[in-house]
């Protein structure tokens, strides 16, 4: 579905991303983990097209950028407009025809206010129904839980499971270890030395130990608390 | 706006005129508390609902200067001024105008399926029918009851389409920035040549279709 190769990104003179090769498949949902700054929000903007890099990033069997629904880790609004006219312009943006928002309102938010007076999490909960709406075949979520209550969450995760099952793909970034190991079919591990590891669900455990001593275990030993 | 406003009011004062120039402090006082965002989360109803962003976004914002213009329009039709009439129905166009020049977040362009060439076509379609919409009823009247006009109104229209066209495709040029310094002196080159834009033009809806190539489709 996707083939990444030989991706490189520079931000001046900082190497975020160096000779990355990947391949995503269709029906599969994917976690990404790493440091901040390890190049995951990067990963997944040039992913989707909002950035130029070095290398190749092929969309094979149909998929195009029209198909990507993405979620950044912060939504942008536009200011003055309602939460409905939000998803009717997702919506029309895509040339879908639709306006049961009311109907479909999956977290009831108040879609006759302005998003930009809603709190942290119903507007990332307005740009998630968003792409939902949008009917996309890749949902790439950038932080998906961050800043939702923890009803929200257990909902999110229940949609993952969701698309998942509708053949959908997803690559999702996410601090919280426990929930990406438990939605994920592989997780991607992006290293500070700008490598890429995979694992698989049996493979979880290892992981999990790998990015606990790279960044608790050598912090912790000389700290004076 | 104070500054604005109190030299047309003093001059109402002094000419007696005490009624209108408490009405244009009243204006100038309800205008300084609406971009103060005192009605920010008080939903405006707009007729663009259905519409992309800039429409329904721009009329909120603007409603109330919007008023205002309508106001000083049926002012022109009583006193049968129509240069007054011709002044707001000018402001009215550039309001509308306005509402499309603040620079969106990339996802706000990244999210349409459309190649840049349509895109840009598209935008200037929704200026066209939110100018037309805004416009249209009060361009009627001024028509009807003041002769000669429809020429001059016709001529403004076009000219802020012209005007409209040229900023955009600029906007979009150098987009996600902001328009440069000598974007803007060409913008008033060509406003007092618009024979300019007929080189101007093309060259920025190039520049704009190779620019939005990244977040748009290259093919549709």
């Amino acid at each position: 579905m996707i083939k990444i190769e030989n991706l490189n990104k520079k931000f001046g003179n900082q190497q975020v991303l160096t000779n990355l090769n990947l391949n995503i498949e269709a029906g599969k949902v994917y976690g990404f983990v790493g440091a901040n700054g390890a190049g995951k929000t990067t990963l997944f903007k040039c992913i989707a097209g909002f950035e130029n890099f070095e290398g190749k990033v092929e969309f094979i069997e149909g998929f195009s950028k029209n198909n990507i629904g993405f979620l950044p880790t912060t939504p942008p609004f536009i200011s003055k407009i309602t939460g409905w006219e939000y998803l009717k312009l997702a919506t029309k943006a895509r040339k879908i025809e639709r306006s049961d928002f009311n109907a479909q309102n999956l977290f009831d938010l108040p879609l006759d206010k302005y998003p930009e007076n809603y709190s942290t999490g119903m507007k990332k909960k307005l740009a998630l129904q968003g792409i939902l709406m949008q009917q996309n075949e890749l949902f790439i979520l950038d932080e998906p839980f961050n800043g939702v209550d923890l009803q929200s969450n257990m909902v999110i995760k229940e949609i993952i499971n969701s698309l998942k099952q509708k053949g959908k793909t997803l690559m999702i970034a996410s601090h919280i270890f426990s929930t990406l190991s438990e939605l994920c079919d592989e997780i991607l591990f992006l290293k500070n030395n700008r490598q890429i590891e995979k694992f698989e669900p049996n493979a979880y455990d290892e992981l999990e130990k790998q990015i606990r001593s790279i960044t608790i275990d050598d912090k912790l030993k000389d700290f004076k608390f | 706006m104070v500054i604005v406003t109190l030299p047309p009011t003093l001059v109402l004062f002094a000419s007696g005129k005490l009624l209108w120039g408490f009405g244009l402090i009243f204006s100038a006082l309800i205008l300084i508390q609406t971009s103060k965002n005192s009605l920010g989360s008080f939903t405006i109803p707009t007729p663009f609902k259905n519409y992309p962003f800039e429409l329904p976004a721009g009329f909120r914002v603007n409603a109330l200067y919007g008023i205002l213009l309508y106001g000083g329009i049926f002012v022109s039709f009583y006193t049968n001024n129509p240069n007054l009439g011709l002044v707001a129905f000018g402001l009215l166009q550039l309001i509308v105008l306005s509402s499309f020049m603040k620079v969106e977040d990339e996802f706000f362009v990244w999210v349409y399926d459309l190649n840049p060439r349509k895109f840009l076509f598209q935008k200037i379609g929704y200026f066209m029918l939110g100018s037309i919409t805004l416009s249209l009823p009060v361009a009627i009247l001024l028509v009807f009851s003041l002769k000669g006009l429809s020429i001059n109104l016709f001529y403004i229209y076009l000219g802020f389409t012209y005007f409209f066209t040229l900023v955009l495709l600029m906007k979009y040029s150098n987009y996600p920035k902001e328009l440069s310094v000598p974007q803007a002196i060409i913008i008033g080159f060509c406003i007092l040549m618009p024979f300019l834009g007929l080189f101007f033009i093309p060259f920025y809806f190039s520049r704009a279709t190779k620019n939005l190539m990244l977040l748009l489709n290259d093919k549709d």
